[in-house]
């Protein structure tokens, strides 16, 4: 077993803030986790250049994952190179741990942590927050979150190498992920129930009560269209609005 | 209420499965037939964590899998069957067992003579006359990594 | 000058969107109150940023798929939309969001394309430890030179669109918050059918609802 080396940790640490850089369909963040563990590498191959050239051609291979948790398959691949498994080793490993890192972290971030501090953060602007504040409490309570992420999953590849699916498991990412998604849908009821009491003093009732149906209409269409109702909603709205302008300088 | 979706796919379970596919299907479990995994009890852990709450995740080698295809359509459980080839999937259905049902292809990415066919897949030649027998087995096949996404079908492939 | 320092922003932006760190700087929320800072109206980039992250919302980024982009385009959205007072400005920074969200996507799509045969491609030919830093960074100067690109080509069109536009929208507040109310809940019910669905979270959001009626109405 080779000692990484403090300096070649918090350099491939840092450096993993760069690892969707180059992103590319042929090797996805292949390019990135390259050039994030290059570090670790030019240390435990010191005086081997052949080695080095070996490690750096298996590690530009493709990879993907969520890019806070590849954070996890950059220290466990350090670990691994460290303790010199073979090199099939740590290719079934990377190949392997991609898919549950990219699921776990895509379910974890971009459905469970990132829309509920948004949401909170909508909430706090109709309730009369500073549009500063609004922006700092989201940057500061998503950022808090993020930032333990990168740091816990790349603390624990490091310490367990090969053997993160316990420390995984116990850190139960996907009840986490559970719960949060639950904390995401009241939260947004919350917006919408804010957003109607706000609208109250408006004294012109039937546009409350046109926008209330149109927005039940919406939230039940949507619901059953699902994550795809976007593209039609972006190209819907856009063509309403410019069709009303066509309008407007026509007449 | 059967196979709601076969797809190949080399990354097997991952975010574009379980948020992409797995929000708009909500199966009850998810198929992974694959002969390294089925063999590979850490490579079963790793994959087990990617997995919702709530639901389950079996493995099994292509020639279990292709005795138990018809129950598992016939069950009341949901189940997304996925596969990390193409071959896998000729293995499966030859004879016939998969005759009129839907292959979605989602991710197959670049490997040494493969070439960009759509961002999220390449081909080889033989990945080619695969889809082509694969077709004559009775599949339909098209090319999809999301819900929402331009659906491309097999001239579309082929082309 | 002001274009100059917004453009620059953009392509800080496009960066956080994802090439460097993504910190979320570059969601609707944080792109519009900061470009609203930039052009002196925060407030507009709070309500424009804000009405964009409700049709963000439902969007998952998952496993390098296309997705339209949030940050710069939300730039051109609110360094425009300030430019017009009332309803017309809110709908033509909504409008100028939604089409550079899709060209944003697209020229993504480009860029990773041509980052594809800029990266070390390692099936091919031995890789280097300087071929891999340079290929990576050039990359990164690329995406932000990317975002810089759209959000000037954005800024340029915005500018257009507000005198082309200028004066012509006939529809008055009530009915621009009616249009964008319908639209934002369409993808508020795909985040929720997404995120469990009714029949599995309808309670929560119901009591987040009610709950937040309530206390709006009450205090």
């Amino acid at each position: 077993m080779r000692s990484i080396g403090r300096t070649a940790r918090w350099s491939a640490f840092f450096r993993s803030f760069l690892v969707q850089g180059s992103w590319n369909n042929r090797t996805m963040i292949g390019g990135g986790f390259a050039f994030a563990i290059l570090p670790v590498l030019k240390r435990l191959n010191r005086g081997d250049p052949a080695g080095l050239s070996e490690a750096l051609q298996r590690h530009s291979e493709h990879f993907n994952a969520h890019p806070y948790l590849s954070n996890l398959a950059l220290g466990a691949a350090s670990r691994m190179e460290a303790d010199e498994h073979s090199e099939e080793d740590i290719r079934r490993f990377k190949a392997a741990v991609r898919s549950p890192l990219g699921g776990v972290g895509d379910a974890l971030v971009w459905v469970g942590w990132r829309p509920a501090t948004v949401l909170a953060a909508l909430l706090l602007a109709l309730a009369g927050a500073t549009p500063a504040f609004t922006v700092l409490f989201f940057l500061f309570a998503y950022n808090v979150g993020h930032l333990a992420l990168r740091l816990w999953g790349f603390g624990v590849g490091l310490e367990r190498g090969s053997r993160v699916s316990e420390s995984i498991r116990k850190a139960a990412l996907s009840k986490k992920a559970d719960r949060l998604s639950g904390l995401g849908v009241f939260l947004m009821g919350g917006v919408i129930g804010s957003a109607i009491g706000r609208s109250w003093s408006i004294d012109n009732w039937p546009i409350l009560l046109l926008a209330v149906v149109g927005g039940v209409w919406g939230l039940w269409l949507g619901s059953l269209v699902g994550q795809k109702v976007w593209r039609w909603t972006f190209l819907g709205v856009s063509g309403a609005i410019g069709l009303i302008f066509l309008v407007g300088w026509i007449g | 209420m059967s196979i709601v979706l076969y797809r190949v796919d080399e990354r097997l379970i991952h975010g574009q499965v379980v948020v992409g596919w797995g929000s708009q299907l909500r199966p009850d479990r998810y198929l992974v037939v694959d002969a390294a995994v089925a063999a590979s009890e850490w490579e079963q852990e790793l994959y087990e964590l990617g997995v919702p709450e709530g639901t389950g995740v079996e493995f099994w080698s292509p020639e279990d899998a292709r005795g138990m295809l018809s129950s598992w359509d016939e069950s009341d459980l949901r189940s997304v069957l996925l596969a990390r080839d193409l071959d896998t999937f000729l293995e499966l259905a030859n004879g016939g067992t998969l005759e009129g049902k839907a292959l979605n292809v989602g991710g197959l990415h670049l490997r040494e003579g493969r070439e960009e066919i759509l961002p999220y897949l390449f081909l080889d030649p033989s990945d080619r006359d695969t889809l082509r027998s694969l077709e004559s087995e009775g599949l339909s096949i098209s090319a999809q990594d999301l819900p929402g996404s331009p659906k491309v079908g097999l001239e579309g492939l082929l082309a | 000058m002001d274009i100059l320092s917004l453009t620059l922003l953009g392509g800080l932006l496009a960066l956080d969107g994802t090439a460097f760190g993504q910190f979320m700087v570059s969601r609707p929320l944080v792109a519009g109150v900061l470009t609203g800072w930039l052009v002196g109206d925060p407030a507009s980039g709070l309500l424009i940023g804000g009405i964009l992250e409700v049709y963000f919302i439902s969007i998952f980024p998952v496993g390098g798929a296309e997705f339209p982009e949030g940050g710069p385009p939300t730039m051109v959205a609110v360094a425009t939309g300030a430019l017009v007072p009332g309803p017309a400005g809110i709908a033509l920074g909504t409008f100028l969001g939604f089409l550079l969200s899709k060209a944003g996507a697209i020229s993504t799509r480009f860029l990773r394309r041509l980052n594809g045969r800029l990266v070390p491609d390692p099936s091919r030919r031995r890789v280097t430890s300087a071929r891999i830093v340079w290929a990576h960074l050039g990359a990164v100067a690329l995406e932000f030179l990317r975002g810089c690109a759209l959000s000037l080509v954005g800024l340029l069109a915005g500018g257009l669109l507000v005198e082309v536009t200028s004066g012509h929208w006939p529809i008055g507040l009530s009915g621009t918050f009616v249009l964008l109310t319908v639209g934002a809940s369409l993808t508020a019910g795909a985040f929720v059918g997404t995120l469990g669905g009714w029949r599995r979270r309808g309670v929560l959001f119901g009591a987040g609802l009610t709950g937040f009626l309530v206390a709006s109405l009450v205090l």
